[in-house]
């Protein structure tokens, strides 16, 4: 028979929550009762699938071959692994790549006006050179796991960005949607850049210009405000972010 | 998995486009930052080659064997970097760029594999979803962030008690809803017949 308490260690086992010695004496309790090292098992696994809930991220190729090289499998002609990426490195790669892998990663998003944001990114490109337009997909923080999507482009010359969202939860009476950018030199003050707009159906679109100028936007965000008091700081929680 | 513990490159190669997705999310998920998701990426396969030879399949899934050696990886990161999601500012710092990856594409073959784990991962993101809010949340913080029961009491500001009992519910619901023990890889190791994955 096993009691709450023992339950209670093998969840907290079975999840890495554990001290090393409550861990250490655990196994040695589970070691000795195999009713409770079937349970621990079974919540072990129980526990993995939840790598499942992650938000789907393919690899990039190149790591396939770079762990293949480096256990010493032999390389298909045409594979070329990439040094591992230290991260000035992959910054340096991204930063390169960012727009066009945006219109790449556009070509995944399944929303139904995806057409409609394209056509403004071939606009902005038209504008501007590619690399001053960057894609960021905002995507729920673990802690509030908030449903819905939301995707912003960015104009680094213009200082000006459009958020489209869907699908996000309908605020409460007098909360409303806030959208940040932190810039990478004042990470601590978040620069307000505007309420988003949403309506029923969670469905919001909103073009900004930061309220002050942002030469290296970090990543974005989404907070939950009151919407009578505009905020000055992010106050209420974090739902999105994208780096 | 035999077959990689014994110094098989196209099984280790096989092994790794069955897992690769999962687990870079996971691990992406984790750590919160692109360039590092990738190292510690890196490290994990690498070490998964070395290690293949210690993998017991009478004590666990290779799914669940990848997913603790996985996260052990990615919290020894974090604890490195001396990071944690405790402020706005670091909670922006951490999290991941879901979508950066999405433009490269790795060589999976196996459809069949890759829509039952699509399959799997919507089952387990219902049924986590059905979790009352508090047990979702203490379980997340546990298994994504690392935290350890003692740190999630102190983030939630919850008594430890009711941390634990949290937990335990929550986790224990979740097995009483997913069918079958290690989903979908494990399944998929027994149908293959591959699960003699199991040393001597």
């Amino acid at each position: 028979m096993i009691d709450e308490h023992q339950q209670e260690q093998a969840a907290l086992h079975a999840l890495g929550a554990l001290t090393p010695a409550e861990t250490a004496a655990f196994e040695r309790e589970a070691a000795a009762n195999p009713e409770l090292a079937r349970l621990a098992d079974d919540l072990r696994e129980t526990a993995a699938a939840l790598a499942h809930t992650a938000p789907p991220v393919t690899p990039p190729a190149h790591l396939r071959a770079a762990v293949l090289e480096t256990i010493g499998a032999p390389i298909p002609f045409g594979v070329a692994p990439r040094a591992p990426a230290t991260n000035a490195h992959a910054a340096a790669i991204w930063l390169q790549s960012a727009a066009v892998a945006a219109l790449l990663i556009l070509g995944g998003w399944l929303w139904t006006d995806r057409q409609r944001l394209l056509h403004e990114n071939e606009e902005l490109r038209a504008a501007d050179t590619l690399a001053q337009i960057q894609l960021r997909i905002l995507t729920a923080t673990p802690d509030r796991t908030t449903p819905g999507d939301a995707a912003l482009l960015w104009n680094a010359a213009r200082q000006e960005g459009r958020i489209e969202t869907r699908r996000l939860p309908v605020p409460d009476k007098g909360k409303s949607y806030q959208l940040w950018v932190i810039d990478a030199a004042q990470k601590d003050h978040p620069i307000n850049a505007g309420v988003v707009p949403i309506d029923d159906r969670g469905a919001g679109e909103l073009r900004f210009h930061p309220a002050r100028p942002s030469a290296h936007p970090a990543a974005f965000a989404i907070s939950l405000e009151p919407s009578a008091d505009p905020a000055l700081a992010p106050q209420g929680p974090v739902l999105f972010v994208a780096q | 998995m035999a077959a990689a513990a014994d110094g098989d490159h196209a099984a280790f190669a096989k092994l790794y486009d069955r897992l690769a997705g999962p687990i870079f999310s996971l691990v992406l998920r984790m750590v919160g930052d692109h360039a590092e998701a990738e190292d510690v990426f890196q490290e994990i396969f690498v070490r998964l080659w070395k290690s293949a030879p210690n993998y017991d399949g009478a004590q666990s899934s290779v799914f669940s064997w990848v997913v603790t050696i996985a996260r052990g990886k990615a919290i020894d990161h974090l604890r490195s970097r001396g990071r944690r999601r405790q402020t706005f500012t670091e909670s922006v710092d951490e999290f991941p760029e879901a979508a950066a990856a999405s433009a490269s594409a790795i060589e999976v073959t196996d459809a069949a594999l890759l829509a039952q784990h699509h399959e799997e991962a919507g089952l387990v993101r219902r049924v986590l979803t059905e979790l009352p809010g508090e047990q979702r949340e203490s379980i997340e913080l546990a298994f994504f962030g690392g935290l350890s029961h003692h740190e999630i009491s102190a983030r939630l500001q919850q008594p430890l008690g009711t941390v634990k009992a949290r937990i335990r519910r929550g986790l224990l619901r979740l097995r009483d809803h997913l069918p079958g023990r290690g989903l979908g890889i494990r399944q998929a190791e027994r149908e293959s017949g591959k699960e003699a994955g199991s040393r001597p």
